[in-house]
């Protein structure tokens, strides 16, 4: 089955934040259109599913982590699995919002690089009455690190295929920049040759 | 196709078996029924899955070892694919009472770690409050009643009697009995669960059950085959793997041991990191003068040196090299105090380091003692600078600083200056340290045992400032200065650079006292003032003697009346002035109390040098009118061709002005001005100096009377000389005049011309007298006419023989002659007079008897109304 599907380009693509700021809810929502409403921490949960970028197929994969500081030890690993980081605080919790300075630290020290592709998303933004992260404090932020800013809410799914759309846009740049010349040829042999076969 | 079912979401994507597993993707059955299959990690795990909707199924994980797929097989869709795997494996610590449905390798979480048993213990198996137990039933007695028993519930011989004895002597009966209940539910329920979990399990169980069958199928076979032995021969495998897997065991416990030397090293390391690096750190902050860091990094070191870990070689080697450094900066800065003495702040500084330093010695004293020694060899070097230096060079070898200002300045001059400000920068920081050396404000504990020792440094400093100034200003002689001997003593110009040395040395006195030092050390210096003032009081008196004496230069003989005293020169005036300016003066400078120092005016020494100093210079006014006189002869002279002409000006009231009119008359100006001076000025400037607040100077006025007094009557004596001289002199020329011989003459017809000469002579002189002082006139005239009597006496006693016409003459002479300056005629000159007629013969019954010369007397009377009202009226007026 597998060989008749192109192997499309995977980016894989990392959810991290504070324990409850709704990565998992954001990724369901992503995933499945669905919004979970009870609570259960997430150890770590994989999805991969295609999706169709500008126009081409690619597939994406997700790496649900555990927010809370009980697995920070085993973060490292998870995070230099990565290629694109979603980086998620609750609006309405000043201490996520703080957590993220370190979660950016961690990533950067992982992946030695100053411009992994990376978005700081404010979540909850449908629970604006209970807002303690003013959008000014956040973008302030991610303009010193470099990084788009971009408010969700996974309840309303309000930029929710943004965030994820936009952050592969952003791996797939990288990508471009880096394979350079020796992957894109590559790549398109294959698919050449693939296709003849499937013709 | 598009109905295969496909897995995209794997919560969580890993975990040990029988985790719960949410499974996520599309078409993944449309009931539980459609789910025919369910494999995790290739494991079935169909039994415990549950479908809750065509996109999620929750499952529970079997004995998933590796990662794999997840692959849902439906009814409907077929068998599907996934795209997230799920990574199973073995939970490394299953507890004995922990149920699994899998194989647990027990000889990791059994085997060598023991449970520990109280865990179990506090578990009351009857669920009873064990509240108000307190009383505890005696383990004696239970060991007593159930000598084989035990009240461990793990135990083999567990008694439940002792059980309850122990823990529940106390309780009641009802309690009891629920306790049992409660333990009667439980065990069922255990049961219950039991069979629950096989049920939930039964795949596993029967796996294996399976696996034991198949075990035990192999061992039977083996056993056929090989005999009973094959036992031994495991003993004996498992024997050899022992060793090996002890070897090995043995070789990583090395590794790791090496691993953790290295590690342990490197903490080492990096711990004492800095202690490596110190000497060198140390060494640049020296270079770079940053000792605190230098200071802090060396305590730092210290403290750590001072633990039990840093007790190696390696560390003793280290210290070493730190000791050595810090006893290098020790060096620095002990050199740094002893070489100039910095700002007492920064002294400060570098104490507190030495202090922390811990150097042997105390270096407050060492400081205390450099700075002595700084402040005494800069003075003596100022000292030996300026004295060897002489008026050539001396402008070259002062500091470029101050050239245009010390050029004009003699060498003492500067010298005083400079080390004036030598003292008074360095002495107060001298002071201060040493004040707060032994007030305790210095980081170093004051020894107070040197409290003496530098007293007598501070005096000996201060003394050494009073001998240099000392040497320096006074006269050789006034201080003994064996040591320090002035090469070049003070010039005359030098006395008016005294004010200004004594200005500086006043402010040093001044700063001094700010200090607040002890009585000795101001006595000091107030004696160095007061010698110094001494010393400049005389010079100054003397200044001011010299000023007077000089001021006969300043003499315009322009004339003013004065009242009694007739016309005077404005000369005693600018004596007055002179002396009164120059009082004041000394007053400011000297005599006024300034700052604790002592007043020069209660020494009588003083007062007398004063007095005697003042005398002086009043006196030197007699000298200078002296020298007037002198002058006055030679300006005479060179006026004498005009003489004749230069008949004394009438006055015309106001000034008669120009060069000395006449010798005469300048010496009746001087003489005037004696007058003037002794009765006028000489009492003002007493008033005005006992009103400065001089001492008693009368015997100075005293004085200056007396040599004025003096001038007076030489000035009187050359004057009435000068009168005489002309008049006395034509006598004998006149007398003798057209061979005139007394005993051949003819009767007489009148007065002979040169009486008549003499008179008139004598008129002019009155003239000139009245002129300038007629308060002259007597005391002149009768000099005059003494002069002229002792003439007349001479020049008859020497004509050999009258005749009678002669004699007749003679007598006619006289008479005439006493008779126009009868007014004048006193003591001697009555006798001369007196003695002149008793020279001609027969002059008494000739002057009584002949009418004739009556009658030519009188004659002679009428013709000379005039002179004689001249002579008389100005005699008359004066009496």
């Amino acid at each position: 089955m597998s060989p008749k599907t192109t192997t499309p380009s995977l980016h894989k693509v990392i959810m991290v934040g504070s324990g409850g700021v709704g990565k998992s809810a954001l990724t369901l929502q992503f995933m499945y259109d669905e919004f979970v409403e009870d609570y259960e921490p997430t150890k770590a949960d994989s999805y991969r599913k295609k999706v169709v970028l500008d126009g081409e197929e690619v597939q994406i994969d997700i790496l649900d982590t555990a927010g809370q500081e009980d697995y920070a030890a085993i973060r490292d690993n998870y995070f230099r699995s990565g290629e694109g980081f979603l980086c998620v605080f609750s609006i309405t919790e000043s201490d996520s919002f703080q957590a993220t300075q370190e979660f950016r630290e961690q990533i950067l020290r992982v992946k030695g690089d100053q411009s992994v592709p990376f978005v700081l998303v404010g979540n909850k933004s449908d629970l604006e009455d209970r807002r303690k992260v003013s959008k000014e404090d956040a973008e302030n932020r991610a303009a010193e690190w470099g990084v788009p800013y971009v408010e969700t809410s996974a309840k309303t799914r309000t930029n929710v295929d943004k965030v994820f759309f936009d952050l592969m846009r952003e791996i797939r740049v990288r990508k471009d920049v880096e394979g350079g010349d020796k992957d894109a040829p590559n790549k398109h042999k294959k698919r050449k040759k693939l296709k003849c076969s499937i013709l | 196709m598009s109905g295969a079912p496909l897995v995209t979401g794997m919560s969580p994507k890993e975990g040990p078996p029988g985790t719960k597993v949410t499974i996520r993707g599309e078409r993944l059955g449309k009931s539980q029924s459609d789910l025919i299959g369910l494999d995790i990690c290739g494991v079935n795990c169909l039994l415990t899955s549950e479908w809750v909707s065509p996109n999620k199924i929750l499952a529970r994980t079997l004995l998933c070892k590796t990662k794999g797929d997840i692959v849902v097989i439906t009814r409907s869709g077929g068998v599907g694919a996934s795209t997230v795997q799920f990574r199973g494996y073995l939970e490394a610590s299953v507890g004995p009472t922990k149920e699994s449905p899998v194989w647990v390798d027990e000889t990791v979480s059994v085997g060598p770690r023991p449970l520990s048993m109280t865990a179990y213990q506090q578990e009351d198996p009857l669920q009873i409050s064990v509240e108000g137990n307190d009383k505890k039933f005696p383990v004696e007695e239970l060991l007593e009643l159930f000598p084989e028993g035990s009240g461990n519930l793990r135990s083999e011989n567990f008694v439940p009697a002792w059980f309850l004895l122990e823990n529940h002597h106390a309780t009641s009966f009802d309690d009891l009995k629920l306790g049992l209940n409660f333990l009667g539910r439980k065990v069922g329920s255990q049961t219950e669960g039991k069979l629950s979990f096989l049920k939930e399990n039964i795949s596993s169980v029967i796996d294996q059950l399976d696996a034991l069958i198949a075990l035990k199928e192999k061992c039977d076979k083996y056993r056929t085959k090989h005999g009973s032995s094959f036992v031994a021969q495991i003993d004996d495998a498992i024997g050899v793997s022992e060793r090996e897997a002890g070897k090995l065991f043995q070789g990583v416990l090395a590794k790791k041991d090496r691993a953790d030397m290295t590690r342990n090293a490197l903490n080492g390391y990096q711990r004492f990191k800095f202690l490596f690096s110190l000497p060198g750190t140390m060494e640049k902050s020296i270079q770079k003068e940053e000792f605190d860091q230098a200071i802090n990094d060396y305590s730092r070191a210290k403290a750590l040196f001072e633990q039990p870990e840093t007790d190696k070689p390696i560390f003793r080697k280290f210290q070493k090299e730190v000791e050595t450094r810090a006893y290098k900066l020790r060096e620095t800065l002990r050199n740094k105090l002893v070489e100039k003495p910095p700002k007492i702040e920064e002294q400060r500084a570098i104490l507190d380091y030495l202090m922390t330093l811990q150097c042997d010695y105390d270096p407050a004293w060492v400081c205390l003692a450099c700075h002595f020694e700084f402040l005494t060899n800069s003075m003596k070097n100022c000292f030996q600078q300026f004295s060897s230096m002489d008026s050539q060079n001396a402008n070259t070898a002062k500091t470029p600083s101050k050239q245009d200002h010390q050029n004009a300045l003699p060498n003492q001059v500067v010298f005083v200056e400079n080390l004036c400000e030598l003292f008074s920068t360095y002495f107060p920081d001298f002071w201060h340290l040493s004040q707060d050396y032994f007030g305790g404000k210095l980081p170093v504990k004051p020894n107070l045992s040197k409290q003496a020792e530098m007293k007598k440094m501070m005096i000996s400093t201060v003394q050494l400032f009073g001998t240099l100034v000392t040497s320096c200003l006074l006269p050789s002689g006034s201080a003994n200065t064996d040591e320090f001997e002035w090469q070049e003593k003070a010039s005359e110009s030098m006395s008016e650079w005294l004010q200004h040395c004594l200005g500086f040395i006043k402010d040093t006195y001044t700063d001094f006292l700010s200090l607040d030092p002890p009585k000795e050390m101001i006595e000091i210096l107030r004696n160095l003032l007061f010698q110094i003032r001494c010393y400049s009081l005389e010079i100054m008196l003397h200044q001011l003697s010299t000023e007077v004496a000089d001021l006969y230069k300043q003499e315009t003989w322009s004339s003013e009346p004065m009242g009694d005293h007739g016309f005077v020169t404005p000369l005693p005036a600018k004596f007055e002035t002179v002396i009164i300016n120059a009082s004041k003066v000394i007053k400011e400078t000297l005599l006024q109390k300034y700052n604790e120092e002592r007043p020069l005016l209660n020494n009588e020494e003083v007062k007398n040098r004063m007095r005697e100093g003042m005398g002086n210079a009043l006196s030197a006014f007699a000298d200078s009118l002296e020298l007037l006189i002198s002058q006055n002869r030679g300006v005479s002279q060179f006026h004498s061709s005009q003489k004749s002409s230069m008949t004394l000006p009438l006055k015309d009231g106001g000034l008669r002005s120009g060069l000395p009119t006449s010798q005469t008359a300048s010496l009746l100006l001087i003489l005037n001005n004696c007058s003037y001076t002794k009765v006028v000025i000489l009492p003002q400037i007493y008033k005005a100096l006992v009103k400065l607040g001089y001492p008693d100077m009368s015997e100075a006025v005293e004085k200056a009377r007396i040599a004025i007094n003096g001038v007076e009557n030489l000035t009187f004596a050359k004057y009435t000389e000068m009168k005489y001289e002309p008049v006395v002199g034509q006598i004998e020329q006149s007398m003798n005049a057209g061979r005139f011989d007394w005993e051949k003459c003819g009767e007489p017809v009148g007065v002979r011309p040169y009486i008549t000469k003499t008179i008139l002579g004598m008129i002019e002189v009155i003239a000139e007298v009245t002129a300038v002082s007629e308060k002259l006139v007597t005391t002149v005239m009768t000099q005059v006419i003494e002069s002229v009597c002792e003439e007349l006496t001479r020049l008859f006693s020497c004509i050999a023989k009258f005749s009678e016409n002669g004699a007749m003459q003679a007598t006619l002479d006289m008479a005439a002659f006493q008779d126009a300056v009868s007014g004048f005629l006193v003591g001697n000159s009555i006798n001369l007079v007196n003695e002149t007629f008793s020279l001609i013969p027969r002059s008494k019954e000739m002057l009584r008897s002949s009418r004739r010369i009556q009658h030519l007397l009188d004659e002679h009377r009428s013709k000379t109304k005039m002179q004689y009202q001249c002579l008389i009226s100005s005699n008359t007026t004066k009496l």
